[in-house]
C-alpha cells in the first residue's frame, strides 16, 4: 500500500510521524531540507528558497529562509517529540536552472551553503545530499525509514 | 504606497484589454513570419496575481515545460517568462526545423535558439505594446531557456521577485495551428515600482 504524501509547498515546513511521507515538488534553486529522528521516527521537511533574511525585504515567514527555516523546523520536530541527538539531515536541490541568465545570482549554491552552515551550527549531521547541477528535483522523505528519494525528469532517481 | 491590484478599476481593465489587443496583434504577425506557417491566437486573459498564488496556476508542477526568460531594463524593469507546454514546444520545433528531437531535455543549440526566438517574439510583442501605451522606454536582455519541471522553472523569477514585489502580471493565451490548440502563459514580474508606474501613467 502506498502512503499518501503530504506536500510541503514553497516556503513551507512540515513535520510527520512514521509511516507518513513528505514531498516537495519541483525544487529548482530551492533546497529541500529533510530532518529525521531515527529513534522516535519523526520526519520534518522544509522547502527553503533564500539563504537568509538579508536577501529579502519581505517576510515574517521563517520557512522562506534556509537559516531560520531549519531552526524553526527543528523546534517543530522537538515539539512533536523528536530528540535532537537522534536527528540527522539529508538535503536536495540548489540547482541553477538557467545557464546564461544572471538572474539567479548563484542563489542555489548560496542556499546550499547557508543550509550546511546552519546544520553545522546546530550540530546536526549531514548524512546525504544531492545538490547543485542544472535540473529540477522532487524530493520525498519516508517517515518510516528516513530514506530520501530524489526524482528528476532526466530519469535520475536517487535514494539518499 | 501599496497599490490594491485586487480591485482594478474599469479603466485599468480597459488598459489591460488594449494591451492584449495590441500585443496579440504583434505576436500573430511576428510568429506567422517566423514559423512561416499560418496560426491564430485567441485574445489573452490578463490577471494580476500574488506570488503566493503563483504555483497554483500550474496544473502539474512536475510537468515538462519550456521556459524562456527575458529581463527588461530602462524605464520598466522586471522579468518576463514565457512558459510553453511540451506539445507546443514540439510543434514549434517540428514546424521551424522540420524535425522533432528525441528528447526535449537534450536539445542542441539550434533547437534552443529557435525556442528562444519564439520567446523573444512572444514577450517582445507585449513589451512593445506596453512601451507604446505607456511611452516608457524599455530595453530587453538576450533570452535564456530552461526545459525542465514547470515548477522549478517558475521558481526562478518568483525567488528573484520575492526580494521586492508581491504582484505579477499573468497573460494566458491560446494558439491554434493546424486544428490543434495550445495554451501558453506569459508572466511579467515587475520591479516594485514598475507595475505601479504602469497604472499611474494610465491615471489609475
Amino acid at each position: 500500500m502506498r502512503m499518501e504524501s503530504i506536500v510541503v509547498g514553497i516556503a513551507e515546513g512540515k513535520v510527520v510521524k512514521a509511516p507518513q511521507v513528505l514531498v516537495s515538488y519541483a525544487l529548482g534553486s530551492c533546497v529541500g531540507v529533510c530532518l529525521y529522528d531515527a529513534k522516535n521516527r519523526i520526519a520534518g521537511m522544509a522547502h527553503v528558497m533564500l539563504p537568509d533574511r538579508s536577501a529579502s525585504t519581505a517576510g515574517n515567514n521563517e520557512y522562506k529562509f534556509a537559516d531560520e527555516g531549519i531552526r524553526r523546523l527543528l523546534r517543530e520536530m522537538k515539539w512533536h517529540g523528536a530528540q535532537e541527538q537522534y536527528i540527522t539531515a539529508k538535503i536536495a536541490g540548489g540547482a541553477k536552472m538557467f545557464a546564461f541568465s544572471k538572474l539567479e545570482f548563484e542563489i542555489g549554491a548560496k542556499n546550499v551553503e547557508s543550509v550546511k552552515k546552519t546544520l553545522k551550527e546546530l550540530g546536526i549531521k549531514l548524512v546525504g545530499e544531492d545538490v547543485g547541477k542544472n535540473y529540477g528535483r522532487t524530493v520525498l522523505l519516508y517517515g518510516d525509514s528516513g530514506s530520501v528519494e530524489v526524482r528528476s525528469l532526466k530519469g535520475i532517481k536517487l535514494v539518499l | 504606497m501599496d497599490y490594491d491590484y485586487d480591485r482594478l478599476d474599469e479603466m485599468s481593465i480597459d488598459i489591460l484589454k488594449e494591451l492584449g489587443n495590441i500585443g496579440t496583434g504583434n505576436a500573430v504577425t511576428a510568429m506567422s513570419q517566423l514559423m512561416q506557417h499560418p496560426l491564430e491566437m485567441g485574445l489573452p486573459s490578463f490577471q494580476i496575481i500574488k506570488y503566493e498564488e503563483m504555483h497554483g496556476i500550474l496544473d502539474e508542477t512536475e510537468e515538462l515545460q519550456a521556459g524562456i526568460i527575458i529581463e527588461t531594463e530602462g524605464e520598466l524593469r522586471g522579468i518576463f517568462l514565457f512558459l510553453l507546454k511540451e506539445s507546443f514546444t514540439d510543434k514549434i520545433l517540428r514546424t521551424m526545423l522540420g524535425a522533432v528531437p528525441e528528447n526535449l531535455l537534450d536539445l542542441n543549440d539550434m533547437e534552443k535558439s529557435a525556442l528562444c526566438e519564439v520567446g523573444n517574439i512572444m514577450c517582445g510583442s507585449y513589451i512593445s505594446a506596453l512601451s507604446k501605451l505607456t511611452n516608457l522606454m524599455i530595453t530587453v536582455s538576450v533570452p535564456d531557456i530552461c526545459i525542465d519541471m514547470a515548477g522549478a522553472i517558475l521558481s526562478v523569477p518568483i525567488i528573484k521577485g520575492m526580494k521586492s514585489s508581491d504582484n505579477a502580471l499573468l497573460i494566458e493565451n491560446t494558439f491554434s495551428m493546424d486544428g490543434d490548440i495550445f495554451y501558453n502563459r506569459i508572466l511579467f514580474f515587475p520591479e516594485p515600482d514598475s507595475l505601479e508606474k504602469i497604472f499611474h501613467i494610465f491615471g489609475g
